[in-house]
């Protein structure tokens, strides 16, 4: 486990050495000092991600990233324990292989409880400004209540989640180290937060040609791809805007004509007439890893993703404006697909998990 | 030059006597102007007093008994009759049926006109949309009424906290068998209810306001088919029963002033 997270930091020191990213990594006590070495092994330094073809990480103060805190958010996040039945962990539907999803068309909870919608990833989940399909939650930290006590997912109150924390063997003597506190509400949130927050995707074949210039890092199929994707005909852009593949806004991309097994944002805001169906915006990176789509899975594959595009969607009334359809050839299709596997991001976390 | 004498004496004499060490010191004497304000809690089933699991009879005829009755209560204030308002403390309150009192601090004497409180919580505490505000994560202290709650106080999915969770079970005919559950898990700001009781009392230091609210939780079913009103999480198709059940909570709940509030010598 620490050496998943250890991997992380140095991936992320190796980037700052080649330029491509800052990784500010700073003592807490020498913040001031510039050109410090880099102490990578020290658990209390502060990790300041600051990536740049991309805004900076929003960070609430306080709330900073250090080693022991993603490391002991890490071994949260993959632990049962949380779990009302002790048989899943936050990993469960957030598979390190699948770009943290699950692969299914919905999330499975404990004792197999079937959950209404499609694991999200949570590759730069720090840069959302809200959580859930739905923007239901503003901060990591509180987001991490909801899976817990969901009753399809892991069914479990927070309060009981906390005192189980406080009663491990383990973890109160790591709290204290981490935090020089006591497992809380607080510091059990933020510990999984940080660890969420070390989930970054930003350096894939895309990145390399889009923005650092290496004209060879996409072949010319996935610039034809690339092409495609920026065209107004398809106007896919308009809502999957560069560097996070996305804008965060809710729309009803016309998936369904009915919407009363999940409105989407109108769950949140209770206003049916203005936002029924309407979901954030996914994030396209790594999108190739993430099969399958959509907020309730239902589409298998990016073929079909396109198929459901092209094809105009669902007359619901609130569906986007540029939901209008297009026709798209089969080796267009293809090269619209090459170039959205372009976005697996090939540094990050492949060689690290 | 008498004059002057006479003054440089005066002032010899004045220098003199307040050095002195061992005369004696005056002070006023400590005057307690301070009221305190306390807010009882009477929870009743109709004339029967409430308790969670304990099985009541509705005019029907159906039994029901309660599981989970809790709810938030915020900015306690006093006002006195110039619109001069004093916040009690705490802020926030998370009243269960085995609560009895809340000590709410203390007004200075004078006229306590009117006392208001919320049920559930402020607009500017509550988040509500997925926007920013206080979160049950933001607090280290368990104890606060606003961190999280074994009761889960708190919809994650939708941000804001829930001002009143009522959970039971309602056994129609009587029969020994619960057939139904029900469940009331009401809030987002729409939701608030502020309630202004008279006071209008002229207290002086040591006096105590005992305000008491009573909680009718047969009143809060009256008029409440248990047959198709049995679930509302305040969203989406059940926000209108949401609405109704906050509005039966409104009504079943009663403030008024216990006493005259005089201290008793």
């Amino acid at each position: 486990m620490e050496k998943r997270v250890t991997n992380i930091l140095l991936k992320l020191s190796n980037i700052w050495k080649g330029g491509l990213a800052l990784i500010s990594l700073s003592l807490l006590f020498s913040a001031c000092v510039k050109n410090a070495p880099l102490v990578l092994s020290e658990p209390k330094a502060v990790l300041e991600v600051a990536i740049p073809h991309f805004p900076p990480m929003p960070i609430d103060s306080g709330k900073f990233i250090t080693k022991g805190r993603a490391e002991l958010g890490e071994d949260l996040f993959f632990d049962p324990l949380l779990s009302r039945n002790f048989d899943i962990s936050c990993a469960s539907c957030h598979l390190t292989n699948s770009a943290f999803t699950d692969g299914l068309k919905v999330s499975v909870g404990t004792e197999g409880r079937l959950h209404n919608r499609n694991s999200p990833t949570l590759f730069n989940v720090a840069w959302q400004p809200y959580l859930f399909m739905d923007g239901g939650n503003p901060s990591l930290e509180s987001q991490v209540i909801g899976p817990i006590e969901e009753h399809r997912e892991m069914d479990l109150a927070f309060t009981e989640a906390i005192a189980r924390v406080a009663a491990d063997a383990k973890y109160p003597a790591r709290f204290q180290e981490v935090f020089n506190l006591p497992v809380s509400a607080y510091t059990l949130s933020l510990a999984l937060a940080s660890y969420e927050r070390t989930l970054v995707s930003y350096r894939s074949a895309f990145d390399e040609y889009y923005y650092y210039g290496d004209s060879n890092a996409l072949n010319s199929e996935e610039k034809k791809g690339l092409a495609l994707f920026t065209s107004e005909a398809l106007s896919c852009v308009s809502c999957h805007q560069f560097p996070l593949t996305t804008d965060f806004s809710f729309q009803n991309n016309g998936l369904h004509d009915d919407y009363t097994s999940d409105p989407g944002r109108a769950r949140v805001t209770n206003n049916l007439a203005a936002n029924e169906g309407q979901f954030k915006v996914a994030t396209l990176r790594n999108i190739a890893l993430t099969a399958p789509y959509m907020h309730d899975g239902s589409l298998a594959n990016l073929e079909a993703v396109i198929a459901h595009y092209a094809s105009g969607g669902s007359a619901h009334p609130l569906k986007s404006d540029l939901i209008r359809g297009f026709s798209i050839s089969a080796p267009d299709k293809a090269a619209l697909i090459a170039f959205l596997e372009s976005l697996t991001d090939t540094v990050s976390y492949k060689s690290v998990y | 030059m008498k004059t002057k004498f006479l003054s440089l004496l005066a002032l010899a004499l004045m220098f003199t006597t307040s050095c002195k060490e061992d005369d004696p010191v005056v002070t006023d004497p400590i005057i307690n102007t301070s009221v305190a304000v306390n807010l009882h809690y009477d929870f009743n089933f109709g004339s029967n007093d409430f308790a969670l699991n304990t099985e009541y009879t509705l005019d029907n005829g159906s039994k029901v008994r309660y599981t989970l009755a809790t709810y938030y209560l915020s900015k306690p204030v006093i006002m006195d009759d110039a619109g001069g308002k004093t916040a009690l403390s705490p802020e926030y309150l998370l009243i269960r049926p085995d609560v009895a009192i809340s000590n709410l601090g203390f007004i200075k004497e004078g006229h306590a006109h009117l006392f208001n409180i919320s049920v559930g919580i402020d607009s500017a505490a509550n988040t509500d949309n997925g926007s920013t505000g206080v979160q049950p994560t933001d607090f280290l202290n368990p104890d606060n009424p606003l961190s999280p709650q074994p009761e889960n106080m708190y919809w994650t999915w939708a941000s804001g906290y829930i001002f009143v969770k009522i959970e039971g079970e309602v056994d129609f005919e009587a029969d020994g068998t619960y057939d139904q559950v029900f469940k009331y898990h009401l809030g987002t700001n729409e939701f608030r209810k502020d309630r202004t009781t008279m006071v209008h009392s002229d207290v002086l230091g040591g006096d105590t306001i005992n305000m008491v609210m009573t909680i009718d939780y047969k009143e809060f079913l009256n008029g409440v088919d248990l047959n198709t009103e049995f679930l509302t999480m305040s969203m989406g198709d059940a926000r209108p029963l949401g609405i109704k059940m906050m509005n039966q909570f409104d009504q079943a709940v009663t403030i008024s002033k216990l006493g005259d509030g005089k201290k008793s010598n």
